[in-house]
Formats: structure tokens, sequence, C-alpha cells
């Protein structure tokens, strides 16, 4: 029972949509300040970035594990994903804390599916926060995030080897 | 097959001829209650004799979304198979009849892990086993 596309794709495509369905979220992050990269076109980082290019929200996935022997009638999968807040401003209250707090909503929202037969959990991990770091190697200054999304997905016997 | 020692993971579970969905893992627990004699025959050292025979297996399992197993209540008494491997020639199963003596489910809702249950069983005659061939 092949799942196509691949449950990765679908994954990472998932939490987006989670993401987006969240209006207060997209009210604040612009379309074109989420980066993507499953689409025709990888967003590319700037060299420089201009007031309007933050906030901004970029989604990796930053790898996990596969058992695929879990019990004895499937195997699962952990996918963690790191998603870069990149607030463009220095004062938290502006952009950054916002941001980080509709992204929560937003996942809290999804639920522990997000809407996949196969992904059986969804939470967040660890966060991290910067004054400097990320955000000073493409010129920005302003807080930066990481806010760890931890993924796991199962599959049936039938659909690991048929 | 080489004489190599094997990993649980094409390990299996059925009771009344049915698989135990979602099966994590198994154990099982063969045992003698033994009686110790001493006597003017043993020189002040204990001895024992082989008495009843028992048996305990429990069974950890994920409810397959989220609901118990249809095939396993408290109280049921059918043949349980404890399977160390599914494949030709290797491994082989515990087979015997068993009674469930309990089953006791776990949510984990702060740490988000799956939802489970451990599966007891006592013995309601002898367990054998059996090699595949």
């Amino acid at each position: 029972m092949a799942i196509v596309p691949d449950p990765f794709t679908q994954n990472y495509g998932a939490v987006w949509d989670a993401l987006e369905a969240h209006t207060p979220l997209t009210d604040l992050v612009k379309l074109g300040n989420r980066m993507k990269f499953d689409q025709l076109d990888p967003p590319q980082l700037k060299d420089s970035q201009l007031v309007g290019d933050t906030p901004a929200l970029m989604l990796l996935p930053s790898g996990g594990s596969f058992q695929i022997f879990r019990t004895n009638k499937g195997g699962s999968a952990f996918q963690a994903f790191q998603l870069g807040i990149i607030a463009g401003d220095k004062r938290l209250q502006k952009q950054f804390f916002p941001v980080k707090w509709e992204t929560i909503r937003a996942l809290a929202k999804a639920g522990r599916t997000l809407g996949l037969e196969f992904v059986i959990n969804v939470t967040i991990g660890d966060i991290s926060e910067d004054l400097d770091d990320f955000a000073t190697s493409l010129g920005i200054q302003g807080w930066t995030g990481q806010l760890e999304i931890l993924t796991e997905l199962f599959f049936t016997k039938d659909e690991l080897t048929t | 097959m080489a004489n190599k020692p094997i990993t649980g993971n094409d390990g299996n579970v059925t009771f009344g001829g049915t698989d135990i969905l979602q099966v994590r893992g198994w154990t099982f627990s063969d045992s003698s209650d033994n009686k110790a004699f001493v006597s003017s025959a043993t020189a002040g050292q204990t001895r024992r004799v082989k008495a009843n025979q028992d048996w305990t297996a429990s069974v950890t399992i994920f409810f397959e979304d989220g609901k118990p197993p249809a095939n396993v209540a408290k109280g049921d008494i059918a043949a349980l198979e404890l399977e160390t491997a599914q494949a030709a020639g290797v491994g082989g199963k515990y087979a015997g009849p068993g009674i469930v003596e309990s089953i006791e489910p776990e949510t984990d809702v702060e740490g988000g892990e799956l939802i489970g249950a451990t599966i007891n069983f006592a013995a309601d005659g002898a367990m054998v086993f059996t090699a595949n061939p």
C-alpha cells in the first residue's frame, strides 16, 4: 500500500498547513516571509533583509529516527523539525513573542495528527531564543528563535512492505 | 540457519487463534513450586524435589486506535501462543491454554506517550515450546 507522495513530504506540508490555518499567525507573518522548502522554487536567503522581510518563519527538517519493527503490526518514525522565527525587531513584544505564541496556538489547534492518517503525535520540544546568532549572519537585528516540532508517525506492516 | 542469536523483531502473540494487535513485547515465566526438604539422608544440606508446575506471561501492547484488543478480556480462557519468530526454521513458540488474569491500560496525557496496556496471563494447563519447522 504505497503512500504517495512519501509520508515525510506530506508531514512537512501538514506542519505548514497547520501553521497557515491559524489566521492570527498568518496575520503576523506575510506569505512571502514563510520559507518553505517543498515548493518548486525553494526560498533563497537574501544577503540583506528589508523591514518587510520580517517577521519570517522557516521550517527545516532536523532529523529523527525510524523503528521498522515497533510492534508485531507496524513500525514508526520520529521526525523533528526546527521552526525558525526571525523577528527582525529587538523589542520582544513587537514581533518575536506574538509570533512564538501564535505558532504554539496553531500547533495546539491542529491536534495530534495534523490531519494525516499516519501521524500519531505532534508536540513541541526544545525552544531556543537569541538576540544575535542566526539573525546577525543575515544582516538582521533582532530576536530569533528555534522551535522544535516533534512528530511521530506510525505505519502498518502493509504500508511498509507492500 | 546458522547458530546465531535472533532479535525479537519478528515476535508475535496469538490468543484463541487470533493475533493480539500492536504487540510490543512479551515475557514468560515458567516455574516449579519445588519443595525443600532436609532429612537424615541429606547430611545437613537442603535439597528440593520437583512439585507443581506453573507459568505466567505478560504481553505489552499499544491500543490500536486507542481501543483495547477485541479478542482479550479478563477471565477469558483460550490457547495462548507466544512466538519468538514467525519465519520458517527460526525460533518457535510457547503454546498452551492460558487465562487472562488482568489488563492494565495506561494513558500518559502529560508525556504524550502512546496508549497501551499490559495483559497478564496465567496457566490453565501446560505451556510447551515448539521450534518452527
